[in-house]
């Protein structure tokens, strides 16, 4: 679908200008984007994708939605940063959606439009090659390297017991352990250990 | 004249641009990249949680199935290696992995899940069977005979054992 020019709007959405500056950095000539055929518009009707750099304050979420309905179909969206996918460290902010995220939620419950493809590039801010390398993956020229990972610790009945008891008995040999109290109240008697 | 000593200059330099998305590319020492948490290693003491800025790190505990649940989402990760500083165990480093961009947002989550001991005499889960074990080894052994009491249990108990000390009860 984008295997081609891929020509960017880059809209900074209330960020600290720390991606902004990553995103310039592409088009300098260490990392030259522009032999791939990428380049920087001037306004979203050019433009094949369109770069999120930040959270979406309150102020820039007219003017963000505004930008996204100009962009052509087919569409793609860099959410570029930290903050960008997922609000980053103002992600519970009041002046703040937080993320694409939540910029989904609200596109399709006011706006009625269906959210784009979206590449997630996270970092604060990502190096010049993770952007570059984000690009790459909507071209399909690398394979994905995050995954999700799930570990869940298995730990049976009988190996609760063994822990217990080597705990215990460590104990039960010291000089300092407290033998078993019985204390006598009125109600009856009460063992203590 | 100043033309040609230009292109002079640039021949004598050489190229400089990189070709990395076809060949790998090296990070300097000392390069934050991504979080990652080894889970043999893992505790569970949710110090990571409290030193996190972004509350990327969630540490939270499932009563119902007895296990606490370690999430952590990357995409809200600001890199500033403060987990790393106060994890007692080694088990969260942060790599030099930097190419992290990823086509949908279930594969920025790691989640870790810890069984919980049960109080003995609640039955309230309370804490990872690791966080025991590693509090245990700091203990001496007479001290160990409370370990596997949620902390309100334990204060009754203690009280209990303080009144009997200061003579509340009488041995038979």
């Amino acid at each position: 679908m984008f295997e081609k020019s891929l020509w960017v709007f880059h809209l900074n959405s209330g960020s600290c200008n720390g991606c902004d500056i990553e995103v310039l950095n592409i088009f300098a000539p260490r990392q030259d984007v522009e032999r791939f055929g990428i380049k920087l518009v001037g306004s979203p009707r050019h433009a094949d994708a369109i770069a999120f750099t930040g959270p979406i304050t309150r102020e820039s979420l007219p003017k963000a939605v505004e930008a996204l309905k100009a962009v052509p179909e087919p569409k793609l969206l860099l959410a570029i940063g930290s903050c960008a996918c997922g609000g980053g460290i103002w992600y519970d902010t009041y002046a703040v959606i937080g993320g694409v995220k939540e910029f989904y939620k609200i596109l399709k419950e006011e706006y009625n439009i269906e959210p784009p493809t979206t590449i997630y590039i996270p970092g604060c801010p990502p190096k010049p090659e993770a952007i570059i390398y984000g690009v790459a993956l909507a071209r399909k020229a690398v394979k994905q390297k995050q995954k999700k990972e799930i570990y869940i610790e298995e730990l049976n009945e009988d190996m609760r017991r063994e822990i217990a008891e080597i705990l215990f008995s460590e104990a039960k040999g010291t000089r300092h352990f407290l033998p078993n109290i019985v204390v006598k109240t009125k109600e009856g008697e009460e063992s203590e250990s | 004249m100043g033309r040609l000593r230009l292109i002079g200059k640039a021949i004598s330099i050489g190229r400089v641009t990189e070709k990395y998305p076809f060949a790998p590319i090296e990070v300097p020492e000392g390069f934050r990249g991504k979080p990652v948490i080894n889970p043999d290693e893992c505790i569970g003491c949710s110090a990571c949680a409290n030193a996190c800025p972004p509350q990327a790190l969630q540490v939270y505990d499932d009563l119902k199935r007895g296990i606490r649940v370690i999430h952590f989402f990357l995409g809200r990760c600001i890199f500033c290696a403060r987990c790393q500083d106060v994890c007692p165990t080694d088990a969260i480093r942060l790599t030099k992995e930097f190419e992290l961009a990823t086509l949908s947002e279930e594969d920025l989550h790691q989640v870790v899940e810890l069984q919980m001991v049960r109080c003995k005499e609640c039955g309230r889960p309370f804490d990872t069977f690791r966080h025991v074990i590693y509090l245990a080894k700091e203990l001496p052994p007479e001290q160990r005979t409370m370990m596997f009491l949620c902390p309100e249990c334990r204060a009754k108990k203690a009280s209990k054992i303080i009144s009997f000390a200061k003579g509340g009860g009488k041995i038979v």
